[in-house]
């Protein structure tokens, strides 16, 4: 499946396709950068991408951005689904490794964002259903979270403590172990 | 409390989530229509509470972490370890039941105590209970479930419970890793470990999954586990990777286990000790990749399958598959004394000849007898070569130029890693030696970067060194490190001071000989620190100190 994909991207890669944003903004891009996008790839196939795709979920400003990241990993999508059967020693394909580091860097790079634009990066993705996008907004959330304690969370999320003593109390002792 | 109440008004959200997931990518007729009744309900909001609304309808407030859809919050939480995510639940009412939808049920001692760096405990009841515990709260969306603890077949009970709720939760993935043994000291020790010093492993339980429950599971991984299968053993008709470490399992038994996966991708064997060969009759069109490692007594491969990744390390055995022209990555580790050389030209390499890369451990005891005809692997771009050499006292039956043939048998060679090492005298090229030795240049065109390691200063290894570099006219890089990156089976012995002299010498000729050989400025030697160079009357002055090991 996913060679037989590759080779249909190659050869409809001078293709364009328009995304419209919410706010009516449009988008041009190339067609494997858009099937990136999940979503996208089934309208491509279904043929419904006349006069462009609109995308009434997704502003203008979040929409630039998931067009960014989608660019930079449409050229690694091939590499990526060739590289989970690749050796495991590292050293062996040093250029691989070099490419995914500089990927590394350009997500980590990308996620430099505040956190109301992070759940528009999350909402995004899922709706365009770009599962790689997805996956990394989501690790972030998870990371800002990991090794914090309850009052931490709280705050970074602004979440308010509706629990009286005693139910959290309840709380601590069902899984107590978690608390220790 | 029900899970509806715990979403509220997102609910709607839950909805489109739902239908899109319930499409199956394979199915393109549902597909198609499904998206268009997504997008179709979006643009004119008619239907209610669409996400696309609930989401506008917050913007005035921040959105907040509990607004995203479940299915996202879900994601989220199954990315924390379980300590992490039952701790979230304190942090309100409506984040009281969020965990529960964790996906990835990781139960080990580093998902369940508070990370320390490793030194962390935990009795094998404190962890009995802990697992009871989390099941009994967690639902059945689960993806992934993990046991990693050292648990024999005394705790059949509880460990028998686990399984029946992977099975009944419809897992995907199980993994089941009953012994702390790292991979290493379990492919070490075992040959010396008699099984009666063992307790008894826990017994797997195939015949809880009936036809319908085996066919979820999409991966299965077992770790010192016993495995016997019923004679009205179902399969699990949709697995695709299989991975066996340390399991007590008969040729029989592996063998009618993959005769009833035949959608098998990714194969594992690893540390089994009762198997001595390895076979499956029944084709596995799918395989790709197979890994066989330490299991120590087989002496026979035979598979129906043509494979693109194969990994072996153990004896010098037969290997046998439908197909080797598919086969475009191969790492053997042969612990049987074969010259390199001699593998690659008469052995199982010299039958593939669409590699594309070839990572190969040998034990040298005595030079390659020259091979007969010549052989061309055109396709191949990496060669990674790891050898022992070994030669006793002065009498060293090895010869390391004999490898420029492989710069002959690979025209498309572009990345050769030579590691080396010399476990025989030690000799370092001198000018009193006698000339080196030349073999006739072929010139060399798409090799670009070589790096050698263990690089002694031996006759033949400057010789080697020269051979390369004079044949290659596209190469960029030649990294000569004097230290052994190899590391053997058994414990590096030899005294540090002893290995330091090695290590000092390697450097010296590979700087005199070698890297004064370069006239393109490509080589670099490295494994130790030159702090001062002086030319006192004629001679060069080395005062080096080594760099630390690998």
């Amino acid at each position: 499946m996913a060679s037989a994909g590759s080779g249909d991207e190659k050869a409809a890669a001078a293709a364009m396709i328009t995304l419209i944003s919410s706010d009516n903004e449009k988008f041009e891009v190339t067609e494997a950068t858009a099937t990136l996008s999940q979503t996208i790839r089934h309208m491509i196939e279904d043929g419904c991408t006349d006069g462009g795709v609109p995308l009434p979920n997704v502003t203008s400003k979040i929409l630039a951005r998931v067009i960014e990241y989608c660019k930079k990993h449409a050229t690694a999508a091939a590499g990526e689904e060739g590289s989970s059967s690749s050796f495991s020693d590292a050293a062996f394909l040093e250029v691989d490794r070099a490419f995914l580091e500089e990927l590394e860097e350009f997500d980590d790079a990308f996620l430099e964002v505040d956190r109301a634009t992070l759940f528009d990066l999350i909402l995004a993705a899922n709706y365009l259903d770009i599962k790689g996008l997805l996956n990394l907004t989501c690790q972030k959330v998870a990371d800002s979270v990991k090794g914090k304690t309850p009052e931490q969370i709280r705050e970074m999320y602004n979440i308010v403590n509706d629990l009286t003593p005693e139910e959290e109390a309840e709380i601590r002792r069902e899984t107590q172990w978690a608390f220790e | 409390m029900s899970k509806e109440s715990i979403s509220g008004g997102m609910i709607g959200m839950e909805k489109s989530a739902a239908n899109r997931r319930r499409c199956p990518p394979e199915s393109s007729s549902q597909k198609s229509s499904c998206f268009q009744i997504d997008t179709t309900s979006m643009k004119t909001n008619s239907e209610g509470p669409l996400y696309g609304e609930t989401v506008q309808r917050k913007r005035g407030s921040q959105l907040q972490l509990l607004d995203l859809p479940k299915d996202i919050l879900c994601s989220i939480i199954s990315r924390l370890p379980l300590r992490d995510a039952i701790r979230t639940s304190i942090l309100s009412s409506h984040w009281k039941y969020v965990w529960r939808d964790h996906t990835n049920l990781t139960f080990s001692c580093y998902t369940l105590k508070r990370g320390s760096f490793g030194c962390v405990v935990m009795g094998e009841h404190e962890f009995i209970a802990t697992v009871d515990g989390v099941l009994l709260h967690s639902g059945t969306g689960v993806e992934l479930l993990e046991f990693r603890h050292p648990l024999h077949n005394k705790h059949a009970d509880h460990i028998d419970r686990w399984i029946q709720f992977a099975v009944v939760s419809k897992a995907k993935e199980l993994i089941l890793h009953l012994s702390n043994a790292s991979r290493t000291s379990l492919s070490r020790n075992m040959p010396y470990e008699l099984p009666a010093q063992r307790p008894q492993p826990y017994s797997f339980p195939c015949h809880m999954f009936g036809a319908s429950e085996g066919s979820y599971l999409r991966c299965l991984q077992l770790s010192s586990v016993s495995l016997k299968l019923p004679v009205d053993f179902n399969g699990f008709p949709n697995l695709k990777k299989l991975i066996m470490v340390d399991v007590n399992i008969t040729n029989e038994h592996v063998e009618y286990l993959l005769s009833k996966c035949s959608l098998l991708e990714f194969i594992e064997i690893a540390c089994c000790r009762m198997l001595t060969t390895l076979r499956a009759l029944r084709p596995l069109s799918r395989l790709e990749h197979l890994k066989v490692q330490d299991c120590i007594f087989v002496e026979q491969i035979e598979m129906k399958c043509g494979l693109t990744i194969l990994e072996y390390s153990g004896l010098m055995v037969p290997l046998q598959f439908a197909t080797t022209s598919t086969l475009r990555n191969v790492r053997i580790d042969l612990t049987s004394d074969t010259t390199a050389l001699d593998y690659i030209t008469k052995g199982f390499p010299s039958t593939l000849q669409h590699l594309e890369a070839l990572n190969l451990r040998c034990n040298e005891q005595k030079r390659a007898i020259s091979p007969v005809r010549p052989l061309k692997f055109i396709y191949l771009r990496h060669l990674r070569l790891e050898l022992n050499i070994f030669g006793v006292n002065e009498h060293k039956k090895t010869d390391v130029l004999d490898y420029a043939y492989l710069l002959d048998c690979a025209p498309s060679l572009e990345k050769l890693e030579l590691h080396m090492w010399m476990q025989c005298h030690h000799e370092i090229y001198h000018a009193g030696h006698g000339e080196l030795r030349s073999l006739p240049l072929h010139q060399h065109t798409h090799l670009k970067s070589v790096y050698i390691t263990g690089f002694f200063g031996h006759k033949d290894q400057v010789e080697l060194a020269l051979h390369i570099l004079r044949s290659s006219i596209a190469l960029k890089a030649m990294k000569i490190d004097s230290r052994v990156k190899i590391i053997p089976g058994g414990p590096y012995t030899s005294p540090a001071i002893y290995r330091t002299r090695h290590y000092l010498d390697g450097y010296m000729v590979a700087t005199v000989f070698v890297q004064g050989a370069d006239r393109n400025n490509v080589v670099e030697v490295t494994g130790a620190i030159q702090y001062s160079f002086a030319i006192i009357d004629g001679r060069a002055r080395f005062c080096l100190i080594s760099e630390p090991e690998f």
